[in-house]
């Protein structure tokens, strides 16, 4: 039996209780009665009314019956719980995870497990503080929701109901899971600080319980020990057995030869011991186009035996090209429901066909004009310096430019592929010049990097550079970068440092794969070509027209944003929380309408992996899970109060009885 | 209110003669017959022996004749054997005084049964008796503040309606000293006889002033004190709580929490309440009834009362 709020219970009785017996000693009322004399009485009562007006306090059912409706009320407000837990004026915070697995409906109710973690976790908070109708504890409580980062949804505040509105704010997400971001802010605020000796050892971290309601699936927990102090309490929410299956790869692409047709790729992954066939239809512009003949089986799940990890089963589905001239908006659809039905789906944006107009400016060697001429681009502008500077003073755009030794001394917005020239570039401090250099490494998993293999690559010499924070190192030797991705503002460029002729590079096969894959990479960041799809979690960017001063962006749940868009034409919006196409509208500075969609696809395999799990590793801190509690369903007060409201019945009954 | 309990039977209120008295009890009332302990001097020729010589069929005495007797009372047998005039004396037959005396003050409209319709069957009940044996009957009811209502000298079963619709007539109420009506009687010309006091003898100014008037004048006094359940045992008769008790009289207002200890003192102080009486009635000798309400009337007049020896 625990008593949350036995304070206001004792001030309610204190205050109550003894003006009740006052009233009875004082009998300030009586009931008239008519008798044929008061002869006989006055005699009789003569020793009691030399009393008056305080009398002996004399048994009566009413008065122990209004004593009994008193001090069951009195005790209903002291907030008795057969099974609670008190406050103790701690700190706790309160994570829930809302990200794409917590949309699984593997719950009987058919309730998602976001919303499962948030009744739990609102019948956490009423329990620690007390479930009552007073916020009768001092227990501060602080909510964060985290998937991909961490969100604080409250500080720590001792108000009941702001904790619980803030938990029920939270808003389900389709992307990652990651906690170590939730844990940094948590500790920042349990951190406290004595004003008067800032930064010195005076900052103390006061006790914290960091509550976690969660199905398990944390990618980074291995990562995120416990500090001394801290503890951690799981609410497993979800299912030790649901099972999933879903698209973790979705691709479409024109073939070069045939740019009318466009051709569909998919991976679907099995999280569950067994293997599982499927159906996986493909719909153009919402209505089906195709279905695989039979259903594709879904290999099991296996365990790898030398780290442990289950690794989910993988099979790739081929659409045959189909016809497209147009644009198309792509969905990919798995005809099996399961546990999680975010990732049953993908869908991609795949815009008409269009050649893209490439200039190749400065030094204009044969090898490059060769290949980017076998390249089917519309237009072709081979350019020196000074007829660059003056086509760009004309207004002249390309979607992209290729720079060979030569740039100009400020770059506009736009896309460059720039080859040994530093100039214009902010971002590359040069300080010196390397000779024979080999590749140390490369980011081999970058669009422009694909099936590129630098391997025999040697350079015999170029310039060293020191990249400033905009710019993102691709391939790097141990002398320097060798290839940077600039993106600031309206700028996106691919820096390489060397000439190709400096290099073994312009006779190698990987050369004429890097050239187009770059310029066609290039040209997709700024959605000239292809609009690729995103995953949650991730920002909308697209260059607009110049002039654009605002937009709006469409969810998937038909909600409209209004966006504002920089000066220089850049619309960057998000993070995107859920997946689905969402669709950007601009009006251009002559007035025309302007769309165009993205999609956003919940491809990340570890959010497919649905099963909830038991426990939870923090680094080497084990916690086991505990199953959502119900809400504090064994409050005693609503059945004191049902009890004392019969009493009640019975003394009116006691009363009518008596003064009738 | 006319007692604790609201849920207490009302009894209606007699509307006629023969609500007052059933022919039952008038056939069983008519064999008795109201008993003086004192012989009083009758105004007319009654059926009661008198302490004059009169004209009864009792035979007394003899007395040598005299001149200017009358010729019918010699004894004619005495004359022929010794040749002497003597006149037969015989005893003297008179009618007695009947006088019943009710309290129809405000306190004694109270109690179930009620006091007041009580009173008012006994005194039909007694006044039929005094009818039926041809004595002289006498009503009078006090109670209103410096009234008294009378009916005086009634004779002969015939009055008893007469009687019996004056009764009904007789209204309640007022708190008229005791003392004062008794006073009023007792200097009366009604004569003097048997008196009946029907009343609940709960007078705040006392009732001795008022029983010596009538005592002192040589009235047989019969003082029948009449009270309800209520007052004799309050606590078994639905008196609990917390009470304000108000005099029906002078709306007096007495607070008392019923107690154990409260309800026996009160039985106490009416148990001396009716001692006193009962010690005064019997210096002054006059008979004291306490005679309880719920008692059966007619076990009332038919046993009690002929065992008091007011009736035989």
């Amino acid at each position: 039996m625990t008593w949350l709020t036995p304070l206001t219970g004792l001030v309610v009785a204190a205050a109550i209780i003894p003006p009740l017996l006052l009233l009875y000693f004082l009998k300030l009322r009586r009931t008239s009665r008519s008798i044929p004399s008061t002869l006989l009485w006055r005699r009789s009562v003569e020793d009691v009314r030399a009393n008056a007006p305080f009398q002996r306090l004399r048994p009566s059912v009413l008065l122990l019956l209004q004593l009994l409706i008193l001090l069951l009320l009195v005790t209903a407000l002291a907030q008795p719980q057969l099974d609670g837990t008190s406050s103790d004026g701690g700190r706790t915070v309160i994570a829930i995870d809302n990200s794409g697995s917590m949309n699984a409906t593997d719950d009987p109710s058919g309730r998602t497990r976001l919303e499962l973690a948030k009744e739990a976790a609102v019948a956490r908070v009423e329990k620690l503080h007390g479930g009552g109708l007073f916020s009768g504890g001092n227990e501060e409580i602080m909510v964060v929701s985290f998937a991909n980062g961490a969100e604080i949804r409250t500080p720590f505040t001792d108000s009941r109901t702001q904790a619980i509105s803030a938990i029920r704010g939270i808003e389900p997400t389709d992307q990652g899971t990651t906690i170590g971001e939730a844990l940094e802010l948590a500790r920042a605020f349990t951190l406290s600080t004595d004003p008067e000796s800032s930064g010195s050892e005076a900052d103390t971290e006061a006790p914290a319980v960091f509550e976690l309601f969660s199905d398990g699936r944390i990618t980074d927990l291995d990562a995120q020990p416990l500090r001394s102090g801290e503890s951690a309490r799981y609410t497993v929410v979800g299912s030790a057995g649901a099972e999933n299956l879903g698209i973790v790869t979705v691709a479409a692409d024109r073939p070069w030869d045939r740019p009318d047709q466009i051709q569909v790729f998919a991976v679907v992954a099995n999280h569950g011991p067994d293997p599982v066939p499927v159906d996986v239809e493909l719909r153009v512009g919402g209505r089906a186009r195709a279905v695989t003949p039979e259903p594709v089986t879904v290999p099991a799940a296996t365990v790898d035996p030398e780290t442990g990890r289950v690794v989910p089963g993988r099979e790739r589905v081929i659409f045959l090209p189909f016809e497209q001239p147009r644009g198309a908006r792509i969905e990919v659809r798995l005809l099996r429901e399961d546990d999680l039905a975010s990732d049953d789906f993908a869908r991609l944006v795949v815009p008409p066909p269009r050649q893209l107009r490439v200039a190749l400016v400065g030094e204009l060697a044969w090898f490059m004009e060769k290949l980017l001429e076998a390249q089917s681009y519309e237009e072709l502008d081979l350019l020196t310096g000074p007829q660059y500077d003056s086509a760009v003073e004309a207004g002249e755009t390309w979607d992209v430019v290729v720079f060979l030794a030569w740039t100009p001394e400020r770059l506009g917005p736009g896309r460059y592929l720039v080859f040994n020239s530093v100039r214009g570039l902010d971002d590359l401090e040069p300080f010196g010049e390397a000779e024979k250099i080999f590749v140390r490494s490369a980011q081999d998993e970058h669009p422009a990097f694909r099936y590129v293999v630098l391997d025999d690559l040697f350079i015999w010499t170029m310039p060293k550079v020191v990249a400033g924070d905009d710019a993102r190192v691709l391939a790097d030797a141990v002398e320097g970068p060798l290839v940077v991705e600039i993106d600031r503002g309206g700028v996106q460029a691919l820096w390489v440092a060397f000439h190709p002729l400096d290099s073994t590079w312009w006779r190698q096969r990987s050369f004429a794969i890097f050239v187009p894959n770059a310029i066609e990479y290039l040209a997709s960041v700024g959605g000239a070509v292809v609009e690729q799809g995103i995953e949650p979690g991730e920002v909308i960017s697209m260059l607009l027209d110049p002039g654009v001063t605002s937009a709006t962006v469409t969810l998937p749940d038909e909600s409209v944003v209004d966006v504002p868009v920089a000066s220089d034409g850049q619309l960057v919006w998000g993070p995107v929380t859920r997946a689905g196409v969402y669709r950007v509208a601009w009006t251009t500075p002559r007035g025309t309408e302007s769309t165009t969609e993205v999609a956003v696809n919940m491809l990340d395999e570890a959010e497919g992996r649905v099963a909830a799990r038991e426990t939870v590793e923090f680094s080497i801190d084990r916690v086991e899970g505990l199953r959502p509690a119900t809400a504090s369903r064994n409050a005693l007060w609503p059945w004191l109060l049902g009890v004392g409201l019969l009493v009640l019945m019975l003394e009116w009954l006691v009363y009518y009885r008596k003064s009738a | 209110m006319s007692s604790f309990s609201s849920d207490a039977p009302k009894v209606p209120r007699p509307r006629r003669v023969d609500d007052l008295i059933d022919s039952r009890l008038m056939a069983r009332l008519e064999r008795l017959d109201v008993v003086s302990r004192k012989i009083f001097s009758g105004r007319v020729q009654g059926e009661r022996r008198s302490r004059r010589r009169g004209m009864s069929v009792e035979f007394a005495d003899y007395r040598p004749y005299t001149h200017g007797d009358d010729l019918r009372f010699v004894d004619w047998n005495i004359y022929g054997r010794l040749d002497r005039l003597f006149m037969k004396i015989f005893l003297e037959e008179e009618d007695l005084s009947l006088m019943i005396a009710i309290d129809t003050s405000a306190s004694m409209d109270w109690g179930t049964p009620n006091k007041f319709e009580y009173v008012r069957r006994l005194a039909m009940a007694l006044g039929y008796i005094g009818l039926v044996n041809h004595n002289r009957v006498s009503l009078c009811a006090f109670g209103e503040q410096g009234g008294l209502q009378r009916l005086s000298n009634l004779r002969g079963r015939r009055r008893a309606r007469e009687m019996g619709e004056w009764l009904l007539g007789l209204e309640q109420g007022g708190a008229g000293t005791f003392d004062d009506a008794m006073k009023t009687v007792a200097h009366s010309r009604m004569g003097r006889g048997v008196m009946l006091v029907l009343s609940d003898f709960l007078f705040k100014e006392g009732h001795e002033k008022g029983l010596r008037a009538v005592a002192g004048r040589g009235f047989d006094v019969f003082a029948v004190q009449t009270l309800s359940p209520e007052e004799l045992d309050p606590g078994a008769n639905g008196l609990a709580g917390d009470v304000r008790l108000v005099d029906l009289e002078d709306d007096d207002q007495t607070e008392v929490t019923v107690s154990q200890k409260v309800l026996a003192g009160y039985r106490e102080t009416l148990n001396r309440h009716c001692g006193a009486l009962r010690e005064y009635c019997l210096r002054r000798d006059i008979t004291h009834m306490l005679v309880d309400t719920s008692t059966d009337l007619e076990v009332l007049l038919m046993e009690y009362f002929r065992r008091r020896g007011l009736l035989r």
